[in-house]
C-alpha cells in the first residue's frame, strides 16, 4: 500500500492521461465498427506506443481494449451486428430492445455493466494476482479441454428451449473451425485443394457474413408497404438503467466474478467468458422465458463478464508473462519493449509501476460511463437515419470489413457463403450464437483434445485423473446427462398429453 | 424463407454422412485411433444423429407445412433489385476489384442502390460520394487498411 501514492503520482502525468483518453476514443471507434476487434485496436496501437513512456503505453492499451470491448455492444444493439465476437452472445436481446425504442436504455446498461465488470476484474487483479496465477498454471491440456467443452455446452444452452437446433448450430460452427490444416499432423482438411483455405476460415468475415448480411437482406426485402422506409422508433435516455442494474445486482456481480475467473485462464478470452456467463445466467435466472425476447438480464450477464475477463487476463500476463488472451499477448510484447519485463520479479523491482497499471485500469473503466453516454448520442443519430439509407452503406462496410482481415477477396467469399447459410438457418429458426461459439472454440477444443490424447496415449481415463480436470469433466458430463434427461422427460410428458 | 424442419433435418443428416465419409479418408496417427479424422468424425456423427432426430420428430408430430416457405416478396420489388445489385457488386469486386479500385466500386454501387431505392439522382450521387469518402478516410486514412486502389487511368488513387 505504500506504493499507492507514488503510483498515483506516476499516473497523474499529462502524457499518461492524454494517452489514456485518446486511446479510449480510438478503442471506441474500432470497437464500434463491425469486424474490428478489441485485439485489433490494441495491435494497431503498438506503433504509437513506441513513442510513449512505459506507463502511457500500458495505459493506452488497457484503455483501448476496455473501450473496444464495450463499443462492440453498440452496433450489436443498433444494427444486430456484433462489433466484437464477445458481444455476439447477447446481441439478439439488445437488438430487440432497440426495436422497442429502448436503445438508450440497453446501451446504458451495457456501459454500466462493462464498468462494474471491469472494475471488479481490476480489483481482483490487484488483490489476488499471485494466487490466481498459481491456480492458472495448474491448467494443462486436459483442463483446457474440459473448459472448452464446457464452453461449447453453454452454446447449446444459449439456445434455450431449442437445444436440438442449438446443437446443430454448434456443430456447424465446429465444422467451420475444422477447415484448414490439422493441428497435429498438418494434414489439410476440407480444403479441397484450395490454398487459401489452408489457414482455415477467418472468423471475422464469418461473423460479418452471419450477422450483417441476413439483416441487410431482410431489411431490403421488407415489403415497401410495410413502411420499411421509416426509421426505428426514438431512443430513450438512461431512464431506468441504474435501477435495472441494481435489480439484477446479483447477476452482475456473479458474471463479473465468473468473467474474471475465465479471463485469468491463459487462452480463455472475453468471448468465452461472455458466453459462459450468458448461459449460466439463463440457467439460474428467475425469468428464463423472457430471455431472447428483449430482456436486459442476458446483456447484463454478458457485458459484465467480458469486461471483467479483460482485467483477469492481465493476471497471468503480469505475474508470469503468460498471456491471458490475445490482447495481453500484444501487451506483453510492449512491456518487454519498454524494459518492464513481466514476471514475478516485476512486483519486487517495480512495484509502483504495477500499482500504477492497476490505477490506470480503474480510470479506463470509469471512462466507460461518459463514453456510454456518447454511444447513446451516436445511437440517436444512427437510428434517425432511414433503413434504406443505412443498408447499402452497411453493405459496403461489411465488404470492407470482410476484405480488410486478409486483404484478400477470400474474406468476401466466406462472408457471402456464410451469409446465405445464416439466412437459411435463421429462417428455419436456428439460433446463430452457437455457430459463432463453435467457430471460436472449435480449434481450442480440438487442439487440447489431441494434445491430451497424445500424452495419454489414447487412454480416455486419464481425462479424469488430474483433480481439476476430474471436477470439470464430471461437471460437463453431468450437465449433458441432466439436459438429456430433461429433454426425454419433456418429450414423454408431451406424448402423455397427446394420448389423453 | 423458411425451410421445413423435416427437410432441414434430412439435409443436416446428409451433411453428416458426407462429413463422416470424408473423415474416413483422413489417415490416423500410426498405431492409434485418433488423428486428423477424429474431430470431423465426431462432428459428422453429431450431424447425423441431430439431423435424424430433427427430421424424425417433425415427421412424428405430423405437422404438415410446406417444404420451403417463401415469404411474399411481391411488394418488395425494389428490394429484390437491390439484392440483385448486391450480388452483381460482390461478383464484380471479387473478379475486378483490383482493377476498378475501392472508391469507384463503392461510389457506383451505392449510387445504384440508392437510385433503385427511390431516392432522386442528385441525392443518390451525393450520398454515394459522402459515404465513400467517409469509409475511405476511416479505413484507409485512419486505420491503414490497404484497400484496392485500382488501375484505371485517371480514376485510381
Amino acid at each position: 500500500m505504500e506504493h499507492l501514492i507514488p503510483a498515483l503520482g506516476l499516473v497523474l502525468q499529462p502524457d499518461t492521461l492524454i494517452a489514456l483518453f485518446l486511446a479510449a476514443l480510438f478503442g471506441f471507434v474500432v470497437g464500434v465498427l463491425p469486424g474490428l476487434t478489441a485485439t485489433m485496436a490494441v495491435a494497431l496501437l503498438v506503433p504509437i506506443t513506441f513513442m510513449l513512456s512505459p506507463l502511457a503505453a500500458i495505459a493506452s492499451i488497457v484503455s483501448a481494449s476496455a473501450m473496444a470491448m464495450f463499443a462492440g455492444d453498440v452496433p450489436g444493439a443498433l444494427l444486430r451486428i456484433p462489433g466484437t465476437p464477445a458481444s455476439a452472445a447477447y446481441v439478439d436481446d439488445a437488438y430487440l430492445l432497440t426495436r422497442a425504442g429502448r436503445a438508450g436504455y440497453i446501451l446504458g446498461i451495457g456501459a454500466l455493466c462493462s464498468l462494474i465488470g471491469g472494475v471488479i476484474g481490476t480489483l481482483v487483479l490487484l488483490s489476488a494476482a499471485p494466487i490466481l496465477a498459481d491456480f492458472a498454471l495448474k491448467f494443462s491440456a486436459f483442463e483446457f479441454f474440459w473448459l472448452a467443452v464446457l464452453g461449447l455446452s453453454c452454446g447449446v444452452f444459449v439456445a434455450g428451449d431449442k437445444p436440438l437446433k442449438g446443437a446443430i448450430a454448434l456443430l456447424v460452427g465446429l465444422l467451420i473451425s475444422v477447415v484448414g490444416m490439422d493441428y497435429t499432423t498438418g494434414m489439410p482438411r476440407f480444403t479441397f485443394g484450395n490454398a487459401t483455405l489452408l489457414e482455415g476460415i477467418s472468423f471475422i468475415p464469418a461473423l460479418i457474413g452471419m450477422f450483417a448480411l441476413p439483416e441487410i437482406l431482410r431489411a431490403l426485402l421488407k415489403s415497401d408497404r410495410a413502411g420499411a422506409r421509416f426509421a426505428t422508433p426514438v431512443v430513450d435516455e438512461w431512464r431506468g438503467v441504474f435501477a435495472t442494474v441494481f435489480r439484477y445486482r446479483r447477476v452482475t456481480l456473479r458474471s463479473a466474478a465468473l468473467g474474471t475467473g475465465v479471463g485469468v485462464l491463459p487462452g480463455a478470452s472475453a468471448d468465452i467468458a461472455a458466453w459462459i456467463s450468458f448461459a449460466l445466467g439463463r440457467r439460474l435466472s428467475r425469468e428464463p422465458q423472457k430471455w431472447g425476447t428483449g430482456h436486459p438480464e442476458g446483456v447484463i450477464a454478458g457485458s459484465s463478464a467480458n469486461n471483467a475477463a479483460l482485467g483477469g487476463a492481465w493476471v497471468p500476463a503480469l505475474v508470469f508473462a503468460i498471456p491471458g488472451d490475445t490482447i495481453t499477448a500484444v501487451a506483453i510484447g510492449v512491456l518487454y519493449l519498454k524494459g518492464l519485463n513481466p514476471g514475478p520479479a516485476v512486483f519486487i523491482n517495480n512495484p509502483e509501476m504495477i500499482y500504477a497499471v492497476f490505477i490506470v485500469f480503474l480510470i479506463a473503466n470509469l471512462l466507460l460511463l461518459p463514453f456510454g453516454w456518447l454511444a447513446i448520442r451516436i445511437a440517436k443519430l444512427v437510428l434517425a437515419i432511414p433503413q434504406t439509407i443505412i443498408m447499402p452503406a452497411l453493405f459496403i462496410l461489411a465488404m470492407v470489413g470482410a476484405f480488410a482481415i486478409d486483404n484478400d477477396v477470400s474474406g468476401i467469399i466466406i462472408m457471402v457463403c456464410l451469409g446465405i447459410v445464416a439466412y437459411l438457418m435463421e429462417g428455419a429458426e436456428f439460433p446463430l450464437a452457437p455457430v459463432v461459439l463453435g467457430i471460436v472454440l472449435g480449434k481450442l477444443v480440438e487442439q487440447n483434445l489431441m494434445q491430451s490424447l497424445i500424452s495419454a496415449q489414447g487412454n480416455l481415463l486419464v481425462f479424469f485423473e488430474r483433480p481439476i480436470s476430474a471436477v470439470l469433466g464430471v461437471a460437463t458430463v453431468g450437465i449433458w446427462l441432466f439436459t438429456l434427461l430433461r429433454w426425454v422427460q419433456r418429450s414423454l410428458r408431451a406424448r402423455e398429453v397427446r394420448s389423453d | 424463407m423458411k425451410i421445413n424442419d423435416l427437410l432441414f433435418g434430412l439435409i443436416i443428416a446428409g451433411l453428416g454422412l458426407a462429413v463422416l465419409i470424408y473423415a474416413g479418408t483422413l489417415p490416423d496417427v500410426p498405431g492409434h485411433y485418433y488423428g486428423p479424422g477424429l474431430f470431423p468424425t465426431v462432428i459428422g456423427a453429431g450431424f447425423l444423429v441431430c439431423g435424424g432426430v430433427l427430421a424424425g420428430s417433425t415427421f412424428k408430430s405430423r405437422e404438415r407445412s410446406t417444404l420451403i416457405d417463401c415469404p411474399d416478396w411481391r411488394g418488395a420489388s425494389r428490394g429484390l433489385v437491390q439484392v440483385a445489385l448486391m450480388s452483381v457488386a460482390i461478383l464484380v469486386f471479387v473478379g475486378f476489384g483490383d482493377l476498378i479500385g475501392f472508391r469507384l466500386f463503392a461510389f457506383v454501387t451505392l449510387a445504384a442502390m440508392y437510385l433503385v431505392a427511390g431516392r432522386g439522382l442528385l441525392v443518390s450521387l451525393l450520398l454515394a460520394v459522402v459515404i465513400t469518402a467517409l469509409l475511405d478516410t476511416l479505413f484507409v486514412g485512419l486505420l491503414g487498411v490497404p484497400l484496392p486502389v485500382g488501375e484505371l487511368p485517371g480514376l485510381s488513387g
